[in-house]
């Protein structure tokens, strides 16, 4: 990173080199140690964990039953149309059967990803160094 | 269509009809070439409620004081909040579709909380109104992503990868994931404002069929689930918003 100025011209109130890198580091272990700290304030997720849940819970829920019925209804509205009796309200069921795991699946991946992003963040981020040397 | 089911007859007995709530008054009728396009209380309401959120946001805007106002920070908080559900949820480019979404989540906002005044009217507790609106954003979104992406659209209905005779299959499911989505969206919001204020009143029933030694337990109850009603109120019009972004992604980015 700090591609060694040299001390050479240094002049007052400029930082050299290594003073730069030690403060970097001790940047880094500050963003740390904040974030643990925050991470300890902040009150245990357990339940807004569970509000998470039971929301995922009656989505997945509320999905995998309409789509039966929305399969089922496109099979009885097709069966009307073509007199076919009741051949594709039963075929258009299992579909709706299929997409309605489908539309559980994605909303599974969807919470997965989610519950990885969230143990990720556990430690914030360090804080950055913004003084660019020139 | 939507003011067709006037109940009539109150069934009769002691306990009020906890369904009483939901019937639809003509205030003005009006025949529109044979459909019927009354003004209804559920057209009250709704008109309430636009005023209400125009009124609010316009009053509380009017400062554009730099340090802002108890209201108008309340509506700065309101686009904040809709400004960054959009921005994570759809990118930046997705803000052209901001005044939708916003629009959207301030109206059922206000038909939910509004529907929380006693004597009111709850106009999203009737599944004819939450699909007209899931119907808005399930049009549109098709209509946005056949736009961006023209007659390619149609590959978000086919996975890749997959072998030519399966797509057969898999290209009905698909369409049926994606048609469950306007269903889903309005059954969702309906289901949760008519079965929270049908369980208040049953409870508001129970409370006057046990009288006053016995009516403190249900009123006690109540008071609480007055509470979580008004949690379930903002929790809707907030789903109904994320969903919203969540289908508007899918449209502008096709993955799913």
């Amino acid at each position: 990173m700090t591609k060694s100025a040299g001390d050479k011209g240094k002049r007052p109130g400029e930082l050299s080199s290594e003073d730069r890198t030690h403060l970097k580091r001790r940047l880094s272990g500050l963003g740390e140690r904040l974030g643990k700290v925050r991470s300890r304030d902040r009150p245990p997720s357990s339940e807004n964990q569970r509000g998470r849940g039971i929301g995922y819970a009656l989505r997945m829920s509320l999905d995998m039953v309409l789509a039966v019925v929305v399969g089922g209804a496109i099979g009885w509205f097709l069966d009307r149309w073509l007199g076919t009796a009741p051949v594709l309200l039963l075929l258009f069921g299992v579909l709706g059967v299929a997409a309605g795991f489908l539309n559980v699946a994605r909303t599974y991946r969807e919470m997965a990803a989610e519950a990885s992003e969230a143990s990720k963040g556990h430690t914030a981020k360090s804080v950055p160094f913004d003084d660019d040397e020139d | 269509m939507a003011s067709t089911e006037h109940g009539g007859e109150q069934s009769g007995g002691s306990m009020p009809d906890p369904m009483h709530q939901f019937e639809i008054d003509r205030i003005i009728p009006i025949n529109f070439f044979g459909l019927d396009a009354s003004f209804t209380n559920s057209s009250k309401w709704m008109l309430i409620a636009l005023l209400v959120v125009a009124g609010f946001l316009i009053l509380s805007m009017r400062g554009r004081s730099l340090v802002p106002t108890r209201a108008q920070s309340v509506a700065e908080l309101a686009y904040e909040f809709i400004a960054n559900m959009v921005r994570d949820n759809v990118g930046t480019e997705g803000m052209k579709y901001f005044p939708f979404v916003f629009t959207l989540f301030m109206f059922i906002l206000a038909c939910n909380m509004l529907g929380m005044v006693p004597y009111s009217f709850t106009v999203t507790s009737h599944i004819i109104v939450t699909f007209g609106l899931a119907a808005v954003v399930f049009i549109g979104v098709t209509v946005i992503g056949f736009i961006r992406h023209g007659v390619g659209f149609l590959k978000f209905f086919v996975p890749s990868g997959v072998p030519a005779p399966m797509l057969a299959l898999l290209v009905p499911i698909e369409l049926i994931s994606y048609l469950t989505r306007p269903v889903s969206l309005s059954v969702r919001l309906f289901a949760n404002m008519m079965a929270g204020h049908t369980m208040l009143k049953v409870f508001g029933g129970f409370v006057v069929a046990l009288g006053f030694l016995g009516g403190w337990a249900p009123l006690a109850f109540m008071v609480a689930f007055t509470g979580l009603e008004v949690l379930v109120a903002f929790l809707q019009a907030y789903v109904f918003a994320v969903l919203t972004c969540i289908y508007l992604n899918d449209a502008m980015h096709m993955h799913h």
